[in-house]
């Protein structure tokens, strides 16, 4: 336990400032205290500093503008993407055989659902990402205290608010019609499609993601000028275009006439839709600058 | 209990300590150049017999350094601390002032009571 113990009591550390987990740390190991000690030191101290901040108005501001509405739009984009997907998944993994592979309408389908399938991962990932650039953004001050919200959020959303939308949803305008990914009985059924996958879903391309996102939100407020300006554009651009898009989950609730006559000006409001991908620009951008600059100098943490 | 009372420095400036933050200063205060984390731990718990939490310890520290009693800065990394440095306390005059209308006011507030006889009287 006792390696362990300090190696989680490490990893815990790394809540704090860099500059205190080094003194803590330090403090424990000349102690000579065992790793569930250190580890328990370690806990009760990260504890006290996100109590302290949530002490403080920003922390909340910053959870009920930006980390809930992008919490409960990812979920519930997630469950969306997730139903639609395992559709295709399942036809595949539990059709797949010989004689499948040699008839030719089924390459063609897989040619054609593969793209759909790879480019609504894709986006959710990259609509995550950029929702965890923009709260780190937002945060500045308040950065620690972003992960367990958003983390918190992001599960509460997805296991309660999500279901109870879509459900909702299906119950009063889409059951008639059965075209709710959730109507696909056979699919929904079989326990992996109804229960894990939708999780791996979301743990995958939108806590994970997300997270990421605000550490390299920290990267990116050290850019220069030009390059931090251009920057934060592209996140306002990105999240609008995402508000834009996400518009369509909360404009199912209006009758379908007055609907029919808006998406079409959402659409038009959208004509930077492939702004969503930026992350992969973005991401491959810094990775071209690190390989031309060299590896930069971690800092010791 | 944390007994937290307001004090008045030279300068008329209200500072409140608690207890707590009295034993830091006065633990600090002692070890003067040595003043670091551990060995400040080390003082609080062999002075009160009773264990003081790291966590307790630093965000004391960050509170005593708002208030401007102390001054922090990291040391160098040394072996026996696995290569990780100290973080470095010295306490600044708002603290030797503030420490020390904390304890006049203890001797003050405790002036012709005798803790040992009522201890003895209800035993």
């Amino acid at each position: 336990m006792n390696d362990l113990g300090w190696d989680l009591a490490v990893t815990a550390a790394g809540a704090l400032d860099a500059d205190e987990k080094n003194a803590v740390l330090g403090d424990l190991a000349e102690s000579g205290v065992g790793g569930a000690k250190a580890l328990s030191e370690i806990c009760g101290l990260v504890l006290r500093r996100q109590t302290e901040l949530w002490m403080n108005w920003r922390p909340w501001v910053l959870l009920f503008a930006v980390v809930v509405p992008s919490g409960l739009v990812l979920s519930i984009e997630s469950r969306l993407t997730a139903g639609i997907n395992s559709v295709y998944l399942w036809m595949y993994l539990n059709n797949l055989g010989t004689d499948l592979l040699h008839n030719r309408g089924f390459w063609y389908e897989l040619g054609s659902s593969v793209p759909l399938i790879v480019g609504s991962f894709l986006k959710l990932a990259c609509w995550s990402w950029t929702a965890g650039m923009l709260i780190g953004f937002a945060s500045k001050r308040v950065i620690k205290s972003s992960y367990p919200a958003l983390l918190v959020v992001l599960m509460l959303a997805f296991a309660v608010a999500a279901p109870f939308y879509l459900a909702q949803v299906a119950r009063i305008f889409l059951a008639p019609a059965r075209i709710m990914p959730e109507m696909n009985d056979p699919i929904s059924q079989v326990p992996f499609y109804r229960s894990l996958y939708p999780w791996l879903v979301q743990f995958v391309m939108v806590a994970v993601p997300s997270v990421y996102g605000i550490r390299h939100s920290r990267g990116a407020a050290k850019l220069s000028g030009p390059l931090k300006a251009a920057v934060v554009i592209l996140i306002a651009l990105a999240s609008a275009e995402i508000f834009v898009e996400s518009i369509r989950l909360w404009f199912i609730w209006i009758p379908h006439t007055i609907a029919h006559n808006i998406f079409p000006y959402l659409a038009a409001l959208s004509p930077l839709h492939w702004l969503v991908y930026w992350p992969v620009a973005y991401l491959l951008a810094m990775k071209l600058r690190r390989t031309v600059r060299g590896p930069v100098v971690a800092s010791q943490s | 209990m944390l007994l937290d009372i307001y004090l008045y420095n030279n300068h008329n400036v209200a500072l409140m300590i608690g207890e707590f933050e009295y034993l830091i200063l006065t633990a600090a205060s002692r070890l003067g150049e040595d003043a670091y984390g551990a060995a400040i731990r080390a003082e609080i718990e062999s002075a009160t017999a009773e264990r003081c939490s790291i966590g307790a310890l630093y965000t004391t520290l960050d509170r005593l350094e708002k208030k401007g009693m102390i001054k922090t800065r990291m040391g160098d990394p040394t072996p026996e601390r696995g290569g990780r440095a100290k973080r470095m306390v010295r306490v600044t005059a708002a603290g030797v002032n503030a420490a020390s209308a904390f304890y006049e006011a203890m001797m003050k507030v405790s002036r012709g009571v005798s803790w040992q006889e009522k201890t003895r009287a209800r035993s």
